[in-house]
C-alpha cells in the first residue's frame, strides 16, 4: 500500500462540515490579494534530533502542495542546485530575503518548513511517534507573510486506540521498516496542515475550486495569518 | 484536540471516501522517498521517473508538477545533457509557472560554457561529468 493512499481519506475528512467549527479561520486577505500560483520549497530546518528528518520530510511535501492546485518546483532539483550554489544551509536560507530566493526560480511564493519534532516516545503503557512541523509561506514579490501553520501529532504505536495510529501503523509497516522513518506520519500531518478548512491553504490555480472557496478561507482582514506558537526562523 | 477530533471523523468517513487527489502520481511518492534516502542512483532514479511518466502519458493523464524537471535533472546527473534539456522544455510547456526557470537552466546547458564571475544570485547548473549524486 502506497503511503499516499492515505491522502484521499484526509481529503474526505477535511471536507467534513464538522471540521469547520473549530478555531476561527485565519485571515487570507494577503493570500487572496497576492494570488500565488507557484511555490518553491527551500531546504528544511531540522530542530529534531533525527539527522535525516529534513530530507525525509522534503520527500513528503511536494505531492500534497501540488494536489492542492499549486505549481511546486521540483524539490530534489531545487535542493541540489541550491547546495551547489552555496545556498544549502537552511538557517541561512530561512533568513535570506524571500524576494531574492523567489527570483532565483521565478516563484510566486516561498515555503519555509521547520521540523520541530520527529521522534519516538516511550511512555509507561504505550509507545508512539511524535512529529511536528512549522510552515511559513512568504510572498515572492513583497516578502510578506501569506500564511503560517504549526501542526503536530502524536501517534500511538501499538495499542490501536488512537484512530490515526490504525492507519499510520498499517502504512508504516508496508512502506519501510527503517528506524525513524516517520514519513507516513509526515504525509498525514502535511495533508492536515494544507487542506484543513479555515486553517490550511486555499485551493490553488490548478484546482477546480480555485477562488471558489472564499467562505472557507476568508479574506477577513483580521490579521491572524498564523496559529503558530513557535517563532519561525524565517519570520523573526 | 480539535484536529484530532477531525481525524477521528475522517476515519468514520473512510468508507465513503469520495474526494480524489488532483493528480495521479503513480510510483512517484515512493520513488522520491527512496531517492531521498539515498537508495537510488541517478540512473535508477531517472529510469523510475521515465516509467512513471510513460505510464501516465499512455493513460492520457496529466503529468503532475515537477516530474519532467526531476527526470531531466536525473538525466543531467547521468551526463545526458540533451535529454535533460528536452525534459526541462516539457516541464515549461506543461506548467507556464516553471517556464522562465526551465528556460534559464536549458539555455545555460546549451550555450557554450563561459567561465563567469560567480554570481550567487543565479542558480547555475554545473557540467554533469563531475556532479556528485544527490
Amino acid at each position: 500500500m502506497s503511503i499516499f493512499k492515505i491522502f484521499p481519506a484526509f481529503l474526505a475528512v477535511l471536507a467534513l462540515a464538522a471540521c469547520t467549527s473549530g478555531p476561527p479561520p485565519k485571515d487570507y486577505s494577503l493570500f487572496r490579494q497576492n494570488k500565488p500560483r507557484s511555490i518553491v520549497v527551500v531546504p528544511v530546518i531540522n530542530k529534531s534530533s533525527e539527522v535525516d528528518a529534513a530530507d525525509l520530510f522534503l520527500a513528503t511535501i511536494s505531492v500534497p502542495l501540488a494536489n492542492r492546485g499549486y505549481y511546486v518546483f521540483p524539490t530534489i532539483m531545487v535542493k541540489t542546485l541550491m547546495e551547489r550554489e552555496g545556498l544549502g544551509d537552511p538557517n541561512l536560507i530561512h533568513t535570506t530575503d524571500s524576494r531574492k530566493i523567489a527570483s532565483l526560480f521565478n516563484a510566486d511564493a516561498v515555503l519555509y518548513v521547520e521540523v520541530l519534532k520527529w521522534k519516538a516516545r516511550y511512555i509507561v503503557v504505550s509507545s508512539g511517534i511524535e512529529v511536528g512541523f512549522l510552515y511559513t509561506l512568504k510572498d515572492g514579490k513583497t516578502g510578506a507573510l501569506l500564511w503560517q501553520d504549526e501542526t503536530d501529532f502524536y501517534y500511538e504505536k501499538s495499542s490501536g486506540v488512537h484512530p490515526i495510529s490504525l492507519i499510520a501503523n498499517a502504512i508504516s509497516a508496508a512502506v519501510d521498516n527503517a528506524r525513524s522513518d516517520y514519513t507516513p506520519q509526515a504525509v498525514a500531518v502535511n495533508s492536515l496542515a494544507i487542506f484543513l478548512p479555515g486553517q490550511g491553504l486555499p485551493s490553488g490555480p490548478y484546482d477546480p475550486r480555485y477562488e471558489k472557496d472564499l467562505s472557507e478561507f476568508p479574506a477577513s482582514g483580521k490579521g491572524n495569518f498564523s496559529n503558530a506558537k513557535t517563532k519561525a526562523v524565517a519570520l523573526p | 484536540m480539535f484536529r484530532q477530533l477531525c481525524v477521528g471523523l475522517l476515519l468514520a468517513s473512510l468508507s465513503g471516501c469520495a474526494a480524489k487527489p488532483l493528480y495521479d502520481w503513480g510510483d512517484y511518492p515512493k520513488t522520491l522517498l527512496q531517492r531521498s534516502k539515498g537508495n537510488l542512483t541517478s540512473q535508477e532514479y531517472a529510469e523510475r521517473l521515465a516509467n512513471t511518466i510513460k505510464t501516465l502519458e499512455s493513460t492520457k493523464k496529466k503529468v503532475p508538477p515537477g516530474l519532467f524537471a526531476e527526470y531531466g535533472f536525473a538525466l543531467l546527473e547521468t551526463g545526458n545533457v540533451q535529454g535533460a534539456v528536452t525534459q526541462f522544455g516539457k516541464e515549461g510547456s506543461a506548467y507556464p509557472e516553471a517556464l522562465p526557470f526551465m528556460k534559464r537552466i536549458g539555455d545555460r546547458l546549451t550555450s557554450p560554457p563561459v567561465p563567469p564571475a560567480p554570481d550567487p544570485t543565479q542558480p547555475a547548473t554545473q557540467a554533469p561529468a563531475a556532479t556528485p549524486s544527490v
